[in-house]
């Protein structure tokens, strides 16, 4: 019964969070555009009035799912990674490069592309891990910090020993086999059954496996897992790899499903986006597709309206923020550790 | 030489103002994530109100105002709906990055960048050929006025009371979540006249012109064991390390990208062997 009670007033608060960041738009609408009406409508209707816009927000859905994931897998024992950009980043380059180089394969440079942004994520979130469990370093600011150093670098090795020297981009070779489009003219690919299907394994993870009770454990409570023999260091590294793993797809399933070449800074604001819908998913990771799904449409209505009436996306940004003003408020969501 | 004195004293200057506001929250008890944010704010209206206003002064108190008002709106928030200040930290460094390019947009129609002509120049005087702005002489008063603050004052005592122990607060009858919103004004007012400081200096507004300066403000308070009297050596470190990496950046042939990680890289490499340090010494009292 508490518990029934408890989710009735997170469903209310959740409501009261997406319709006061819908006001929010409105206002923004009426007060920056010159065509108000047709702001909103382009912001609201425009992702769903073709195949075209509604595959391209599916489509945008993708890495904010999984780098979701990879924040709320960290958040979940307690920890922070707040170098999603850099991570992102990184493991679409080397998913760009590794697919590239293997492209002989076939199809399964895919996978070979993958895995790479997987494993280098990892290894990257892995560091702050490290010094988090040798030496208490706050894994927030040190993964924050990794991520600037590793953007910087991403955007080097880009630019200058990976640059494609055929076109005019500062980008990486294209890669010749990609996943499958599906609901063309949209960029949508067969990425996004991927991503689900992730999405699910990892919920099984997270609920129903030793790993994911430990990891839930260490969050609830670090001093009563120890008293029951988890060890929190091997908790808090497998977390931070797996966290930093899902960042590198996210980047990957961007190179080998919509972009085919890492471009600079083409991922740049994703990691950020992808903690806001970790939180607004409320620590439940079947919860990132539609936390995703309306950021997604935020961020592709904004475009379109920018297209078609005199008004900036980054009002998106003034939304984005109000939402994640609110999603850790107990007042209107109750405690939802 | 002195254009390397020159270099470490500008870049000292955001520095130590951000580091002196962001000192009193984390006395008061609570990491300030926003730094970055307050600071883009308050570079932007500044320099839109000097060049309203034509004068430094009035610019100055609109961009210091407008990184006070948004110091209120986060703790505000925070406290009122009991939410997670690192993530409302978060979400109002969002808020000031879309503040700044949709007013930029509505304003100058561009996003982000803005280059103001004829704006009036920040007063400086030269030394031996070194330059001493009055930002840098005023920052240094406020370290010491903060410093009596902290330590003289009822107000001050409070704050630091409240990081200590917020239990012993409210025995005495005294609002924790008052205590937290003076000591974030009073980082708000520091931020923004760092930021005030870094669009007058530049001439122009940029997107990004904090570029990571708030969260280094916190690993100078990480390297000063949150202690005032340590603030000044902690931040001229991290002054005179960006000031070197830009001098080198004349002299080898880095690429560019690499030179823009070499502060960050310095910065990650101190709050490591920093609290490799601290994790040593409580072993031993252990």
């Amino acid at each position: 019964m508490m518990k029934k009670l408890k989710n009735n007033k997170t469903l209310k608060g959740i409501l009261t969070i997406i319709s006061l960041s819908l006001i929010i738009l409105v206002v923004l609408a009426f007060l920056l555009s010159d065509e108000p009406l047709l702001t909103l409508n382009a912001i609201f209707v425009g992702p769903l009035s073709n195949l075209y816009y509604f595959g391209n927000t599916l489509n945008s859905m993708i890495p904010l799912m999984l780098g979701g994931l990879g924040i709320l897998v960290a958040l979940k024992c307690g920890l922070m990674n707040l170098g999603g950009e850099g991570q992102i980043y990184l493991g679409a380059l080397f998913a760009s490069i590794f697919a590239y180089k293997f492209q002989g394969l076939g199809y399964i440079s895919i996978v070979i592309g993958l895995i790479a942004g997987f494993l280098i994520s990892s290894l990257i979130a892995g560091i702050s891990g490290i010094f988090k469990v040798k030496y208490n370093t706050s894994e927030m600011i040190t993964s924050y910090l990794i991520s600037v150093v590793v953007t910087s670098i991403t955007n080097y090795l880009i630019s200058s020993p990976y640059k494609d020297p055929k076109t005019n981009l500062v980008a990486t070779s294209k890669i010749k086999y990609m996943l499958h489009d599906i609901l063309l003219p949209s960029q949508l690919t067969t990425g996004i059954i991927y991503a689900v299907i992730i999405i699910i394994v990892l919920n099984r993870i997270l609920n129903h496996t030793r790993f994911g009770y430990e990891n839930r454990m260490v969050g609830y409570n670090k001093e009563f897992a120890r008293y029951g023999g988890i060890s929190i260091n091997k908790t808090y590294m497998l977390s931070m790899l797996l966290s930093g793993g899902l960042h590198g797809l996210a980047g990957g399933f961007a190179i080998v499903g919509t972009y085919g070449t890492a471009i600079k800074s083409f991922s740049s604001g994703m990691g950020w986006n992808a903690i806001a819908i970790a939180l607004i998913a409320l620590n439940n990771p079947l919860g990132v597709i539609p936390a995703a799904f309306f950021f997604a449409w935020i961020n592709q209505g904004t475009l379109i309206a920018m297209q078609t009436t005199n008004i900036t996306s980054d009002i998106a940004l003034i939304v984005q923020s109000c939402i994640l003003f609110l999603t850790t408020s107990v007042v209107l969501l109750g405690d939802n550790k | 030489m002195n254009s390397l004195i020159n270099n470490t004293l500008s870049i000292l200057t955001p520095l130590l103002l951000i580091s002196t506001g962001a000192l009193v929250t984390d006395l008061a008890g609570s990491l300030n994530i926003a730094l970055e944010g307050l600071v883009t704010i308050s570079a932007l209206f500044s320099i839109i109100g000097v060049s309203i206003t034509n004068s430094i002064v009035l610019g100055t108190l609109i961009g210091i105002s407008s990184s006070m008002i948004l110091a209120y709106i986060l703790s505000t928030i925070t406290s009122k709906l009991k939410a997670n200040i690192f993530i409302t930290g978060l979400a109002t460094n969002l808020l000031a990055t879309g503040i700044c390019s949709v007013t930029t947009f509505s304003i100058y129609n561009t996003r982000g960048n803005v280059k103001f002509e004829n704006l009036k120049a920040i007063s400086k005087f030269s030394i031996g050929g070194i330059e001493i702005t009055l930002f840098l002489i005023v920052s240094l008063i406020l370290l010491a006025l903060t410093y009596v603050f902290l330590n003289m004052s009822a107000t001050g005592l409070r704050i630091r009371a409240c990081g200590m122990d917020p239990h012993s607060l409210k025995s005495y009858g005294i609002s924790r979540s008052r205590t937290k919103l003076i000591a974030f004004l009073i980082s708000g007012f520091f931020c923004g006249m760092a930021g005030s400081y870094l669009s007058l200096n530049l001439g122009s507004y940029v997107a990004g012109i904090s570029s990571g300066k708030g969260w280094i403000g916190l690993v100078i308070i990480y390297l000063a064991g949150s202690n005032i009297k340590y603030l000044l050596p902690a931040a001229l470190t991290f002054a005179v390390a960006e000031a070197l990496s830009i001098y080198y950046q004349g002299i080898t042939n880095l690429p560019p990208d690499i030179v823009l990680a070499l502060p960050s890289v310095f910065t990650l490499l101190v709050m490591v062997i920093v609290s490799i340090i601290v994790y040593k010494k409580n072993l031993v009292q252990r």
